[in-house]
C-alpha cells in the first residue's frame, strides 16, 4: 500500500497536466464542430464521393463528419495517440525511475520482495490510467451529448470509444514496464518506448496512405481501435481485442520475469 | 571549445539515430507516391461533378495534390513531427544533464562564466541539428527526384524541405527555455514527447478544420507547405513571429540560466 501511494503522489503533479491536456483537446475540438453543424448535408455528400486518399488527408477518413459521433471519430485518433504517450511513458519510467534516482538500494533493503513491488508500481499506474480514462470519458459525453439530435443518448457508443482507448492504454504501459524491465541501462527505457511507439504510429500512418497493407495492422495497436469501425459495427473487431489482451498479458508477465533477474545498478 | 566538441560527442549517437530516422521516413513516405498519383488522376473526374463555391468553401483545392509537391506537403507534417521531437529533446536534454547526471559542480567549478557553457551548450545542439538536416534534404531530394512524375519546383521543393530546420530551431528554443524554468528534469522524453504532441494534435486539428486562428499556436503551421506552394514563399507574419518565440525563450533560457540554483550533489 505504501508503495502505492508513494507512486501516485510522485506522479500527482504530470497527471494533473495530462488530465487538463485530455479535457482542452477534448473541449476545444468539439468546440469546432459547433460551426460545423449547421453545414449542409451536400458537405458530406461532397466529402463522401472523395476519393479515399484524400479523405485521409483531409483527416476524416470515412467518417460522416456532420454527425457529432463522426466528427468525434476524428479526434479520436489524436486522443488515442496522446493516452498512449502517457501510457508509455508512465511505464516506462515508473520501473526505471528507481535506479534512475538511486533510490533502488533504499526500495530494496526493506522486507519486500520483488513482485510485490512491481505490483504495487502496476496498481498504481493503472488506477491513473484508468482515471484519465475515465475523465477522458466524462468530457468527450459532455461535449458530444449537446450536439445529439436524438432521443437516445449516445453515451453507450462513447463508452465504446473510450473502452478501446483503455485497451490501447494498457498495452503502451505494459510495453513502456517491459523495456523498462528489459534493458540493461534504465535510462534508455523511456527512449526506447517512444521509439515503439513512434513506429507504431507510423505504421498506421503508412497503411492509411497505401490502404493497401491490412496485414500489418496487427502489427500496430493504434489500428486495433478504429474509429471508422467502432461506428460502423458498434464495438471493437473481437480479433484486436484478443490480440492486445495476449500483448499485454505477454508483455507485462516479461516484466515481472525480467524484473524478477535484473541485475540492478546502484 | 572543449565543451562544445564534449557535447558533440556526447549527441554523437542520438544525433546519427534522429538523422537515419528521416532519412528512412521520408525514403518510406515518397515510395508510396506512385500509388498516392494514380488515386489523384480519379479525383478531378470525381470532382467534376461539384459547383466551385462548395469547393472552395471546403479549403480545397485539387492542384494541391496532383503533383509531388503537394504529396510532400501532406507527409512532412509527419517528418516535422519527429524532428521536433528531436530538437526539443535536445534542448531540453543539453541543458538539464549537468543537474541530473551530478556532474553539475565538476563543469561549473572550471574556469568557465555560465554564459560560455550554455553558448558552448546551444551551439553544439544548432550543430547537430544542421547536420540532421542537410542528411534530410539530401535524402529527400534524391528520393523526390527518383519517384516524380513531372518536373520538380526545386526552389519550393527546397523551400519546403528546410523549413523543418527552422521548425526545429524554435522547438530547440522552447525545450532549452522549458529547461532552464522546470528545476529538475529527471527524464527528458516525458516532457518533450508531451510539448511535440501537443503542439502537433493543436495543429492537425487546425489543417483539418482550416481555422486560421489555430495557426498562431502552434509552431508546426508556421511553415504550412500547402501555403508555401500557393504563395511560392513563406508567410512573413509567421517567419516573424518564429523569429520572436526563438528570440525570446533564447534570452530567457540566458538569463535565467545565468541565475539559476544550480544543486550539487
Amino acid at each position: 500500500m505504501n508503495i502505492i501511494k508513494r507512486e501516485l503522489n510522485a506522479h500527482r503533479k504530470s497527471f494533473i497536466i495530462w488530465s487538463i491536456g485530455v479535457f482542452v483537446l477534448i473541449s476545444t475540438g468539439m468546440s469546432k464542430y459547433a460551426g460545423m453543424e449547421n453545414s449542409t448535408q451536400s458537405m458530406n455528400q461532397v466529402i463522401e464521393s472523395l476519393p479515399r486518399i484524400i479523405k485521409v488527408i483531409l483527416g476524416t477518413g470515412s467518417l460522416n463528419i456532420t454527425t457529432p459521433l463522426g466528427y468525434y471519430g476524428m479526434l479520436y485518433l489524436y486522443l488515442s495517440v496522446m493516452l498512449s504517450v502517457h501510457a508509455a511513458m508512465l511505464g516506462a519510467t515508473i520501473v526505471s525511475k528507481e535506479e534512475r534516482d538511486k533510490t533502488a538500494e533504499f526500495l530494496f533493503s526493506k522486507p519486500i520482495t520483488r513482485t510485490y513491488v512491481m505490483t504495487s508500481k502496476l496498481i498504481a499506474s493503472s488506477i491513473q490510467m484508468i482515471l484519465l480514462n475515465i475523465i477522458s470519458f466524462i468530457s468527450s459525453f459532455l461535449f458530444i451529448e449537446p450536439y445529439n439530435n436524438e432521443t437516445q443518448s449516445l453515451g453507450s457508443e462513447v463508452f465504446t470509444f473510450t473502452a478501446g482507448l483503455l485497451l490501447l492504454q494498457f498495452i503502451f504501459l505494459s510495453i513502456g514496464t517491459s523495456t523498462a524491465a528489459i534493458n540493461k541501462k534504465s535510462k534508455a527505457a523511456p527512449s526506447i518506448a517512444a521509439g515503439i511507439l513512434l513506429f507504431c504510429f507510423f505504421l498506421s500512418v503508412f497503411i492509411d496512405i497505401t490502404g493497401k497493407l491490412d496485414f500489418f495492422r496487427y502489427f500496430t495497436p493504434f489500428k486495433y481501435v478504429v474509429a471508422e469501425e467502432i461506428l460502423n459495427t458498434g464495438r471493437i473487431d473481437t480479433i484486436y481485442v484478443i490480440l492486445s489482451v495476449v500483448i499485454m498479458v505477454l508483455m507485462t508477465s516479461m516484466t515481472y520475469v525480467f524484473y524478477q533477474r535484473r541485475d540492478i545498478n546502484t | 571549445m572543449n565543451m562544445f566538441w564534449h557535447e558533440m560527442k556526447a549527441n554523437q549517437r542520438s544525433s546519427l539515430l534522429w538523422t537515419l530516422t528521416l532519412m528512412v521516413l521520408i525514403s518510406v513516405f515518397f515510395s508510396m507516391f506512385p500509388t498516392f498519383s494514380k488515386e489523384v488522376d480519379s479525383l478531378r473526374k470525381a470532382l467534376e461533378g461539384f459547383p466551385d463555391a462548395l469547393l472552395r468553401s471546403l479549403n480545397f483545392d485539387v492542384n494541391n495534390f496532383s503533383s509531388i509537391l503537394g504529396f510532400y506537403a501532406y507527409v512532412f507534417a509527419y517528418i516535422s513531427l519527429c524532428g521536433a521531437i528531436q530538437a526539443s529533446s535536445l534542448g531540453i536534454g543539453i541543458l538539464s544533464k549537468e543537474t541530473r547526471e551530478k556532474t553539475a559542480d565538476f563543469l561549473l567549478t572550471k574556469p568557465v562564466t555560465r554564459q560560455q557553457v550554455i553558448t558552448a551548450k546551444l551551439c553544439a545542439a544548432f550543430s547537430s541539428i544542421l547536420l540532421t538536416n542537410i542528411g534530410f534534404i539530401v535524402a529527400a531530394t534524391t528520393m523526390a527526384h527518383i519517384v516524380k512524375n513531372n518536373p520538380l519546383n526545386e526552389t519550393i521543393f527546397f523551400m519546403i524541405s528546410i523549413s523543418l530546420f527552422f521548425i526545429q530551431l524554435i522547438f530547440l528554443a522552447v525545450g532549452a527555455l522549458a529547461a532552464t524554468i522546470i528545476s529538475k528534469i529527471k527524464s527528458v522524453l516525458p516532457y518533450s514527447l508531451a510539448i511535440v504532441f501537443l503542439f502537433f494534435i493543436i495543429s492537425m486539428f487546425a489543417s483539418s478544420t482550416g481555422d486560421d486562428k489555430l495557426r498562431y499556436l502552434t509552431p508546426f503551421q508556421y511553415f504550412d507547405a500547402l501555403s508555401i506552394i500557393k504563395q511560392e514563399g513563406y508567410d512573413l507574419t509567421f517567419v516573424l513571429l518564429s523569429i520572436v518565440v526563438i528570440a525570446c525563450s533564447l534570452t530567457a533560457s540566458y538569463v535565467l540560466y545565468l541565475k539559476k540554483d544550480i544543486h550539487a550533489v
